[in-house]
């Protein structure tokens, strides 16, 4: 087996609150491994973002507290120093934020925050990197690079803006990639170039990619595996066949329900899981889903345990006995109380 | 299915902690927990309490009258009679130079001025003044730039044309050029409004000439405020919907603009304060034999190598108290509008 | 279309000049109450001389011609002249007292752009640390402390009380060295004027620049920055410090304008140099009209002019002013 890329362990990570230390994340355990594309997926507040995040020691130190362990290529990470981080970010690990437009300096043009990024990492002269932001605009499918490197971010489109930005994160051959919902801003049609992009990319760099998603939709094209969050925890987690074909815990069962489908008969309400997710503060002790969940038993008042099998798990008391009749029960639909 | 344990329902109650405060309470409670503004509060309160003893310092402890000259005055000190205002034996040796700092507080504590008046008595009275001329003055800067914000963010039109131009040119004068000018001017006549005689001695005059100047520079924040409310949704949808202005007004602009206008109070009364004391300086302010803090630097000018007191303690006042206004000011400011200052 | 935008930036700059014309002109020659010649003519002046004064100075004309006459005199024909000194033409005053402002507010501006940049970069640097404490209450207490009084407490030490001293030797007496002239004794003239007028405008520079910095930092493309792997310095300097520019500028221009039209005045009177504000005084105090309009327009024509640089300066500074 493979060292992975990235070996998360007991990952813990508390912010500060008014009434002291709230726990975000919670004992998150995961790899990434090299060359694939593994998928967090869950709703806002999930912790998805926070989690990779702290990967790179851009949390704010005076306000959070990270926990647990983390080996990039063999090499702790959480714990690294600053100038360590540093030399890691942008060219190790990459990371594409949501929203482009926010995301790069405005007053500066495009082609210059490439080449910032590129001369941060490589002796390059200013003439050679900015040949190189030109190539790089060129394969992420911009079709006048040149031009458009001269260009300030308020002048490009949604999308442009977008490959703009994985054009910056690649600039230098990053080994992993985090995608922090990549395609959210855009548009439905320029978010299937977007993602035809991704994975070409991935197939001629080589990198491997940690895409963070709501959209199940986006799971199913792009995911080698796939890791299901929620309210701070990795509640499933399998490769992406497995996870369509048997999801293992209900709370993948809602999401994958809640897909409007294409054919059969149709029906009269869509359908969503009932209620929203705990305050980070206020998680229940037990099962941190039970509260909304149509499958709970007693058993759930107490934290559940992992049901582990040959690579994936899942977070739930109902073990392989009672998964098909928990999975068959309805899921409840929007009108329908607990 | 097994009998329900007690989850708690799938849809989620309402977090005991949102004791629905209004945002006034909650400004208050975080203001309430804000050290600085609080201790910066504090000293303010000391200066006005201080300001507004002034008579009973003057009456009772000190038994000077600050206002008069006492060119002839005597007192007893350890058991001496020092003349208030002994020859000099400076220089040239010509004229007379005034007692200085007894550093009791029954008598000339301060020192006296060339007059033989009591310094400290007329910085306390002078702190009445300024701290009168700074709070009415900042009355008038707030009251005139909501209205004046408020018509031309609201009704825009002509109407907003015609105040910004006014605005434009009011700010474009150099402000102190203005405020002097228009001193200068109302000192030396007197103003009759019909029954109404403005004295030039009397406050009123750098009152509202303070007021006055000012109010471009809060207007102009206002008119943006109420222009941005305007064309908001929830606004919007009021008018579609036909709910008369002035309901509009009373019900979603004013009380953003009050926010607004508090958040304002303690930075114009610095702003006011600083204005008025360089105004007395140039003796466009108070006039004599009245006392500002500002009067009593300029009269202790000539006596600024012999007897420096006279003008340094004001200064030392007027520094403390702008201090405390701007640490007041922040902190009523963040007491409005947080920034989510965590602190693990 | 630049072409028009100009013109009516123009327009608006000579119709804003044109009302405070009108504004100073009412203020003195029109306020009920105010009577120019009564007050050219002294305190107890004889009816005859009053009627004197006023046809001597055209002060029996109807309001718009006296106001005509004087525009004609400063703006075209420039041989107004001052109501107190007869011999003393206003409009050469003024261009003689300029150069003396401009070295004091220029080298306030170079000491007060320095340590506002210093102060507030630093504080943002270790931002809610021990420094960043310590130099937020120096910019308050800087801010607070009047100028005059400042300049008094200068004088104090520097020219009696501790002028015998290393620190204070070689401050020369209050006035003006002309540059020309003497360069080193021009500077030291001046360096104590700089530093009690830079004081005030660092204080606030320091704690804007430091305000717009702190909130800078919120953004994502902070983030961003840091995700590429660039130094912290360097964030701070090219992304947050440049963001945060555009209103440090804007404060600058309109700051700089006000001062050089002569805004400085109590500086100027207190360190005895005769540059535009003093000139200013002066002729308020001695209600010395036609100087007084020429001055304040003088001022107000900087003010007005700092406006529209100060605009044309937000399309360098911020692309997506620029139309496109």
């Amino acid at each position: 087996m493979p060292t992975p890329l990235l070996d998360v362990q007991g990952l813990s990570i508390s912010f500060a609150g008014r009434n002291g230390p709230i726990k975000v994340i919670e004992d998150l355990c995961f790899q990434v491994n090299e060359q694939e594309t593994l998928c967090i997926v869950g709703e806002s507040g999930s912790g998805k973002t926070v989690a990779l995040l702290s990967m790179l020691g851009l949390l704010d130190p005076l306000s959070s507290r990270v926990e647990g362990s983390a080996s990039f290529k063999g090499a702790n990470i959480l714990g690294a120093s600053q100038e360590t981080l540093r030399q890691i970010r942008g060219r190790e690990i990459a990371l594409i934020s949501q929203d482009p437009m926010t995301a790069m300096i405005p007053v500066r043009t495009v082609g210059w925050q490439i080449v910032e990024q590129i001369q941060a990492h490589n002796g390059l002269s200013r003439r050679a990197a900015w040949n190189r932001a030109i190539e790089l605009l060129g394969e992420v499918g911009i079709a006048n690079p040149r031009m458009i490197a001269g260009q300030f971010p308020h002048q490009l489109s949604g999308g442009m803006r977008q490959r703009a930005m994985i054009a910056m994160a690649l600039s230098c051959n990053p080994s992993l990639l985090i995608a922090d919902e990549p395609t959210t801003a855009l548009d439905v049609t320029v978010q299937a170039q977007v993602l035809d992009l991704l994975r070409r990319l991935r197939r001629d760099f080589g990198s491997s990619i940690v895409l963070i998603t709501h959209d199940m939709g986006v799971v199913a094209e792009m995911a080698d595996r796939v890791l299901v969050m929620y309210a701070g925890r990795i509640v499933e987690h399998g490769s992406c066949d497995a996870i369509f074909a048997d999801a293992w815990h209900p709370y993948t069962w809602g999401l994958l329900d809640s897909i409007p489908p294409l054919d059969g008969p149709r029906p009269d309400r869509l359908v969503s899981i009932p209620g929203s997710p705990p305050q980070p503060d206020k998680r229940p002790p037990g099962c941190v889903f039970a509260p909304r969940c149509h499958a709970r038993i007693a058993a759930c008042a107490e934290p559940p345990p992992r049901q582990l099998a040959d690579g994936r798990d899942a977070l739930c008391v109902i073990d392989y006995a009672n998964r098909h009749a928990g999975r068959s029960h309805p899921v409840h639909t929007m009108d329908q109380s607990a | 299915m097994a009998t329900e344990p007690a989850f708690g329902s799938a849809v989620p109650t309402l977090s005991d902690d949102s004791r629905a405060r209004g945002p006034w309470t909650q400004a208050l409670h975080r203001f309430s927990r804000d050290g600085s503004a609080l201790a910066a509060a504090l000293v303010l309160v000391v200066v006005v309490v201080a300001s507004l003893l002034a008579p009973i310092y003057a009456g009772r402890i000190a038994g000077v009258d600050p206002f008069s000259s006492n060119l002839e005055g005597e007192i007893t000190l350890a058991g001496e009679n020092i003349p208030v205002l002994a020859p000099s034996t400076e220089g040239l040796g010509i004229g007379v130079i005034p007692i200085g700092p007894t550093w009791q507080l029954n008598t000339y504590f301060l020192g006296a001025d060339e007059q033989g008046r009591d310094v400290l008595a007329r910085l306390l009275y002078g702190g009445r003044a300024t701290l009168f001329i700074g709070s009415a003055s900042t009355a008038i800067t707030l009251v005139l730039a909501a209205f004046v914000g408020i018509c031309a963010g609201f009704f825009g039109g002509w109407i907003d044309r015609v105040l910004s131009r006014v605005l434009d040119i009011l700010w474009a004068f150099p402000i102190y050029l203005l405020a002097i000018s228009l001193s200068i001017v109302l000192l030396n006549s007197r103003i009759e409004l019909g029954p109404l005689v403005i004295d030039s001695s009397s406050l009123i005059i750098p009152i509202i000439i303070i007021g006055v100047i000012y109010v471009p520079y809060v207007a102009r924040p206002i008119r943006g405020q109420v222009l941005a409310l305007r064309k908001s949704d929830f606004v919007t949808a009021a008018i579609g919907l036909g709910v008369p202005p002035h309901r509009i007004l009373a019900r979603d602009i004013l009380p953003n603009v009050i926010t607004t206008l508090i958040v304002f109070v303690p930075l114009m009364m610095a702003l006011n304060i600083a204005t008025e004391t360089a105004l007395s300086f140039l003796s466009l302010g108070v006039q004599s034999p009245g006392a500002s803090w500002g009067t009593i630097i300029r009269d202790g000018q000539s006596l600024l190598y012999s007897r420096p007191w006279v003008s340094t303690a004001p200064g030392l006042v007027i520094i403390v108290t702008i201090v405390a206004l701007n640490i007041l000011g922040d902190g009523v400011r963040d007491a409005f509008d947080p920034r989510a200052k965590l602190r693990p | 279309m630049m072409l028009a935008a100009l013109v009516q930036r123009l327009a608006q700059m000579l119709f804003v000049m044109f009302g405070i014309s009108v504004l100073v002109f009412l203020i003195f020659f029109a306020t009920p109450g105010s009577d120019p010649a009564a007050r050219i003519a002294g305190k107890n002046a004889a009816p005859e001389t009053l009627v004197a004064v006023r046809h001597d100075f055209g002060l029996d004309q109807p309001l718009p011609v006296q106001y005509a006459v004087m525009m004609k005199k400063l703006f075209v024909t420039h041989d107004l002249v001052s109501f107190v000194n007869r011999g003393l033409k206003v409009v050469p005053a003024i261009i003689e007292a300029a150069p003396v402002t401009l070295s004091l507010v220029f080298g306030a501006a170079v000491f007060w752009l320095i340590g506002g940049l210093a102060v507030g970069i630093l504080a943002a640097a270790w931002r809610d640390g021990f420094v960043d404490r310590i130099l937020m209450i120096l910019s308050l207490t800087g801010v607070a402390i009047p100028v005059f009084w400042l300049g008094e407490m200068t004088n104090l030490l520097s020219q009696n009380r501790l002028h015998d001293t290393l620190l204070f030797s070689w401050v020369p007496a209050l006035g003006y060295v002309s540059l020309h002239a003497d360069p080193t004794g021009w500077f030291k003239a001046l360096l104590l004027p700089w530093l009690t007028l830079s004081l005030g405008f660092i204080g606030i520079y320091g704690r804007v620049l430091r305000a717009n910095i702190v909130e800078t930092y919120q953004e994502d493309f902070i983030r961003t920055a840091r995700a590429k792997g660039i130094s912290e310095t360097r964030v701070l300097l090219r992304h947050a410090l440049r963001m945060s520019l555009v209103p440090f500028v804007t404060m600058f221009g309109l700051d700089f304008g006000a001062l050089v039209g002569g805004g400085a005045l109590v500086t100027e009177v207190i360190f005895g140099l005769n540059g535009v504000g003093k000139l200013t005084y002066d002729s308020l105090q001695s209600l010395d009209l036609p100087v007084i309009m020429a001055s304040v327009m003088y001022a107000s024509f900087f003010v007005v002019l700092a406006n529209a640089i100060v605009d044309m300066t937000y399309a360098v500074l911020d692309p997506r002013t620029r139309s496109h």
